[in-house]
């Protein structure tokens, strides 16, 4: 497409610096944006789901700095409120399980501990959407609640503001 | 008053260290577990703490709700 006035604004593909870096890695991204790529924009990235997620571990438990939204999306328009999907997102230091099988919308306060998050059976690819209520990713793994043998197998993501020297 | 870090629930992410904005929680130990993990024994240094409540501001400010008003 001709690169017009406004083509900063729409996202398709991640600069290839992103694709190196936190959730840009993960080859079900379909883009994202942060301060870095749009002045004065938030963290928001959105991902597809298929049947490939199912054989990831999943992402580990952490937290963020700022307040978090989720959301898992059906994409059958005769039954949006279908996830066709069935994935795991555990809350709390506790880690309570809560099993999602429709559309969802997940509010994560800022600090509170979430995942692990896992998907567990995909009859139809979803959307996964995650809003930051900042304006960069910020993460700081919970290693020490997951078993040591587990620790390897899953996604862990420690932000440079979020490190101690 | 005083806030201190209740040592039984403490997980030791060191989180609090990076965002009280006085400074006023300092690492007292640092232990680097074979598999690379960073445990953090933390604790309220009282001559810096301003005992202004950042920490307690909202619900989950210390992720494993161990930092108590005393």
């Amino acid at each position: 497409m001709a690169e017009m006035k406004y083509s900063r604004y729409f996202l398709h593909e991640l600069p290839k610096e992103q694709r190196e870096k936190g959730f840009g890695r993960m080859p079900t991204m379909v883009a994202f944006t942060d301060a870095d790529i749009i002045e004065g924009s938030q963290y928001f990235s959105v991902m597809i789901m298929g049947f490939e997620a199912t054989r990831h571990a999943g992402h580990g438990p952490h937290v963020h700095k700022d307040p978090e939204l989720l959301i898992a999306l059906g994409t059958d328009t005769d039954n949006p409120r279908d996830l066709g999907a069935e994935m795991e997102m555990c809350m709390g230091p506790e880690m309570e399980s809560h099993i999602i099988t429709e559309s969802t919308m997940i509010y994560i306060p800022a600090h509170f501990v979430h995942c692990p998050f896992r998907i567990l059976s995909v009859k139809r690819p979803f959307l996964f959407i995650q809003c930051q209520y900042a304006p960069r990713l910020t993460e700081k793994s919970m290693k020490m609640l997951v078993a040591e043998e587990l620790r390897d197998k899953m996604v862990f993501i420690d932000t440079d503001d979020t490190r101690i020297d | 008053m005083a806030y201190r870090i209740n040592e039984k629930e403490c997980l030791k992410c060191g989180l609090c260290v990076t965002e009280c904005p006085e400074g006023a929680i300092v690492v007292d130990d640092k232990v680097t577990e074979p598999d690379g993990l960073v445990l953090f024994t933390t604790r309220i240094d009282q001559d810096k703490c301003t005992e202004f409540g950042t920490c307690q501001s909202h619900e989950w400010w210390c992720p494993a709700k161990a930092i108590e008003k005393v």
